[in-house]
């Protein structure tokens, strides 16, 4: 995602407010479950990234990056493979 | 696009991360990828590794903020006149022709030293005995894949669309709201291809069917 061009015109990173490690996985996943629900109080869309480059499906969907997703969705956000954006309610 | 679009986070591997000795768990169990299968290792991080061969690539790593080993496989397909990246997780390439319960395998996360070596290890033993067709790059293969993969994300939306139908169908069931109840599980019913109606839910939508016929009499 720091690759150069891995960004569309628009978007932004949420790198910078998601460093450094905390040093756990319960102690990441608060801090990012917490900058997630940010972005979705501000309403903008949120691209997938991780996502089949042809089909737009949804891939490795484990971990944090399922809990993220699931998040999404329980807010109300549903995801749209032609776009690969997950869009607000 | 909007300029108020945003990326899905994701975090920054720390400076002790090198610690837990990712990088050199990987280089002792993933040598067979150059020896048996002519990949070369193009990229160390203290939380990723990744091989390239001609034609394929695997990334594994260990989860910046979610601590979790993985192991990705892929290959560069052509895309609107571009090279682009179709990477599959190793879980879907045993799952392609194996059981996953019954080959043993299971997501691994740890900030521990001994079991990331360990876990490592069996990741690389998977990854040997049934990673060979697509580590050697075979075209059919990563298209049943893809195919497998749209699949589980189509059930995945489906059952996420299926519970908030399921909830509003609930909540009109209690409010006596017919046409609202006909509305959601007809909507199961009609869209969601991978998802079937309970048997209990399908009396409710005749029985919601029913009250509407008989108001309209």
């Amino acid at each position: 995602m720091q690759a150069p061009g891995a960004l569309g015109p628009g978007e932004r990173t949420l790198l910078d407010r998601l460093t450094p490690d905390l040093g756990s996985p319960q102690a990441n996943w608060a801090r990012n479950a917490g900058v997630l629900r940010d972005e979705m109080a501000s309403g903008a869309p949120i691209r997938d990234a991780s996502v089949n480059p042809v089909t737009g499906d949804l891939e490795n969907d484990t971990g944090f990056l399922r809990a993220e997703r699931y998040l999404l969705q329980d807010r109300g956000r549903t995801y749209d493979p032609k776009t690969t954006f997950w869009s607000p309610p | 696009m909007s300029p108020r679009e945003r990326k899905m986070p994701k975090t920054m591997s720390g400076h002790d991360r090198s610690q837990l000795g990712f990088v050199q768990a990987v280089e002792a169990s993933f040598g067979f990828l150059a020896r048996e299968f002519g990949f070369r290792l193009v990229d160390m991080q203290p939380t990723f590794v990744r091989y390239e061969s001609e034609r394929t690539f695997v990334n594994v790593f260990h989860g910046r903020g979610s601590y979790e080993l993985g192991v990705e496989i892929g290959r560069w397909i052509e895309l609107d006149g571009a090279l682009v990246e179709e990477k599959f997780a190793l879980g879907d390439v045993i799952a392609l022709d194996h059981d996953l319960s019954a080959v043993g395998y299971r997501s691994y996360a740890t900030s521990g030293k001994e079991p990331l070596v360990r876990f490592v290890a069996q990741l690389a033993d998977w990854t040997q005995r049934f990673g060979s067709r697509v580590l050697e790059g075979d075209p059919a293969t990563f298209d049943s894949l893809r195919a497998q993969g749209a699949r589980l994300s189509q059930a995945m939306l489906e059952g996420w669309r299926a519970e908030r139908l399921r909830a509003a169908a609930d909540s009109a069931w209690r409010r006596k709201d017919w046409g609202r109840v006909i509305d959601a599980y007809g909507e199961i019913e009609a869209e969601l291809g991978s998802i079937e109606l309970k048997r209990s839910e399908r009396a409710r939508l005749s029985y919601a069917q029913k009250r509407i016929n008989d108001d309209h009499r």
